[in-house]
């Protein structure tokens, strides 16, 4: 109790910077076991170890997922894939926390819209709006996407390889059709950086 | 780019790096590559499974191709920061090489498992030294 505590409190004291690097690195590190090779399981154990701290896997997604999908049974890509947290072929599944992290960001988005709508009306909305405003627009969503981008990117791919757009499951569907949505985020945010850093 | 309000938006994506008019189209190399080098990952874990070879290459191509940058240009504010992120590129080098020895043409096992420890070594150098830098720099 003590010992996370301490490590909270660092986190949160320590230099952002320093801490986007130590996960970083941690992320190319922890992803290796994606590779098509055997590796020893002493090395094995330390590597799923840390892939849950580098994938962000904060949210029990798989306690809380079969409240809301049931998707198909299914088997992961490869072992590798397996042995590093992607167990599934579904972006939904694949992504865990981020999964739920990107729709808490839709539901605030839509929020803001609407309480700019009423904002024009009553002025409690327009401040009400300002504040989220201030948290929506734009530099966490940025940072959440550069930092999300390799589990994002992976998750994706591996999902648009086993795409289905004729099945009787609707949490497939709807797995489908936020994979089409996030793999426009992956191919667009290095275009969106380009852009951003040319102009 | 140098307005407060642009930067209290926009900011995340520049965070760290310098941003004089001369370097910044140097520096935009740095978080473009840092998404394509992501994307070249995930390309060859889930096209190139069975080809090991390529995906070594490709991941050892785009670590070298980072260092050197990183090393030319230094693109982040602080030389402590772009030592950080060398020692990160060294690290991944590092441990791609020693995965050589986990590869099916190292038919030892007691060679391939202790090779584990040592790939393990170097993870956790790598992390006890962000930590003791974190550490260094918060409370000291």
């Amino acid at each position: 109790m003590v010992g996370s505590n301490f490590v909270i409190n660092l986190l949160l004291a320590a230099s952002l910077n320093q801490l986007w690097s130590l996960m970083n690195g941690l992320q190319v590190m922890s992803h290796l076991t994606l590779f098509g090779i055997v590796f020893p399981p002493n090395a094995n154990v330390f590597m799923v170890a840390f892939v849950t701290v580098a994938n962000f896997e904060i949210v029990p997604t798989d306690i809380v997922y079969p409240l809301f999908f049931e998707l198909p049974e299914c088997q992961a890509h490869s072992s590798g894939f397996e042995l590093t947290g992607y167990e599934s072929i579904y972006v939904s599944e694949n992504l865990g926390t981020i999964f739920v992290l990107m729709h808490v960001y839709a539901i605030l988005y839509i929020a803001s819209g609407l309480l700019f709508l009423l904002g024009k009306k009553w002025n409690s909305f327009a401040k009400g709006y300002q504040k989220l405003a201030k948290f929506l627009f734009w530099n966490g969503l940025i940072r959440f996407f550069i930092e999300a981008y390799l589990e994002l990117s992976l998750a994706v791919i591996v999902n648009l390889v086993h795409l289905k757009w004729d099945t009787e499951s609707g949490a497939e569907l709807y797995s489908s059709i936020t994979t089409v949505f996030y793999s426009l985020i992956v191919v667009g945010l290095p275009i969106f950086l380009a852009f951003f850093y040319g102009c | 780019m140098d307005d407060e309000e642009f930067e209290s938006r926009f900011g995340s994506a520049y965070e760290g790096l310098k941003m004089t008019d001369e370097e910044r189209y140097i520096m935009l190399f740095d978080p473009i590559f840092f998404c394509i080098r992501r994307l070249i990952f995930s390309l060859t874990a889930v096209f190139w499974g069975d080809y090991i070879v390529f995906q070594m290459l490709a991941l050892g191509a785009c670590t070298s191709v980072q260092l050197a940058y990183l090393w030319k240009y230094e693109p982040l504010e602080t030389k402590f920061m772009n030592r950080m992120e060398m020692m990160n590129e060294v690290t991944a080098l590092a441990m791609l090489y020693t995965m050589l020895l986990f590869t099916p043409w190292m038919e030892n096992l007691d060679t391939r498992y202790w090779t584990g420890y040592f790939f393990v070594g170097i993870m956790i150098t790598n992390i006890s030294i962000h930590f003791a830098f974190l550490l260094k720099n918060t409370f000291v």
